[in-house]
């Protein structure tokens, strides 16, 4: 499977997981020319062939909104914590689905997603991404597989 | 007829979105309960009776797997139906869970019409 087969794996799955179980339409990928601010972030790890981590990034107004349409509230009546529950399962089935659709991840373990600091998670250095706007805001999820990062030098000497 | 049924996960939020889609989607649930992981289940299910039960994979303390192995050793348990969910949709964890005693697999993401689909689909299928 290529880094392109990838992408579009994480992209669909993001599309799906928001429509499906988060009432949340995307609105196509955000504006290149406006820096997105993340202020909440989200870490699954899975092990598998091959391991990696997802890491979801989302806007605080984004998030939010998810979140209540989740748990069927109203946004000013859930509390931060619900925010982070919601925006951790929010990871843990985008990164389930995508590493359903790619092609030799076979079998598969997630880890329990933890909330990470935004700025120091940014998994499009090391992955693919893939970004989405949702009217509140801008999602954001990167996946990092071990097979994308190891170097070449690393692979032939193996 | 409406059901009694017991939710396994240990994400709260989750547990509170099944809850809501069964509520919400026209499922006949009588009663709902909740276990963050398969040890808390087997305890409530020591003193409470349902009708299904839905369970994710990946808990601590006591994970799907060995929740549905120690559900199939219990002579009053083995017959209520458990409906897996989760994120793992290949083949090889989903013949895994029927071979552990599944009756159903529900992958996430899931509409909320997928949800009750599948537990009417457990409820109403003949079982021991």
């Amino acid at each position: 499977m290529t880094e392109g087969d990838r992408r579009r794996a994480l992209a669909e799955s993001i599309v799906q997981t928001l429509d499906a179980m988060f009432f949340t339409s995307c609105l196509g990928e955000p504006e290149a020319r406006v820096a997105p601010r993340f202020e909440l972030a989200a870490q699954v790890a899975f092990d598998g062939r091959p391991p990696g981590r997802l890491t979801l990034r989302v806007d605080q107004a984004a998030a939010r909104s998810i979140a209540a349409g989740f748990l069927g509230e109203e946004e000013d009546a859930i509390s931060e914590r619900q925010v982070s529950d919601v925006v951790c399962e929010m990871a843990n089935v985008i990164c389930g689905a995508a590493l359903s659709r790619i092609e030799g991840a076979e079998e598969f373990r997630l880890g329990a997603p933890r909330m990470v600091e935004p700025a120091a998670a940014d998994g499009r250095r090391g992955g693919v991404a893939h970004a989405v706007e949702t009217g509140r805001g801008v999602l954001e999820a990167a996946l990092e597989m071990e097979e994308l990062v190891c170097p070449p030098a690393e692979k032939s000497a193996s | 007829m409406s059901y009694r049924v017991l939710i396994v996960d240990d994400s709260a939020a989750m547990r509170t979105f099944v809850r809501r889609v069964m509520e919400t989607s026209g499922f006949e649930l009588s009663s709902c309960f909740e276990a963050s992981n398969g040890e808390e289940a087997l305890a409530l299910l020591r003193t409470e009776w349902v009708d299904a039960i839905l369970t994710d994979i990946n808990m601590p303390v006591l994970d799907g797997e060995e929740f549905l192995r120690r559900l199939s050793q219990e002579d009053m348990l083995r017959t209520v139906p458990a409906i897996v969910i989760s994120t793992d949709a290949t083949k090889h964890r989903m013949d895994r869970m029927f071979a552990l005693g599944a009756r159903g697999y529900v992958t996430k993401p899931f509409r909320p019409e997928d949800l009750r689909a599948e537990l009417e689909r457990t409820l109403e299928a003949p079982h021991d």
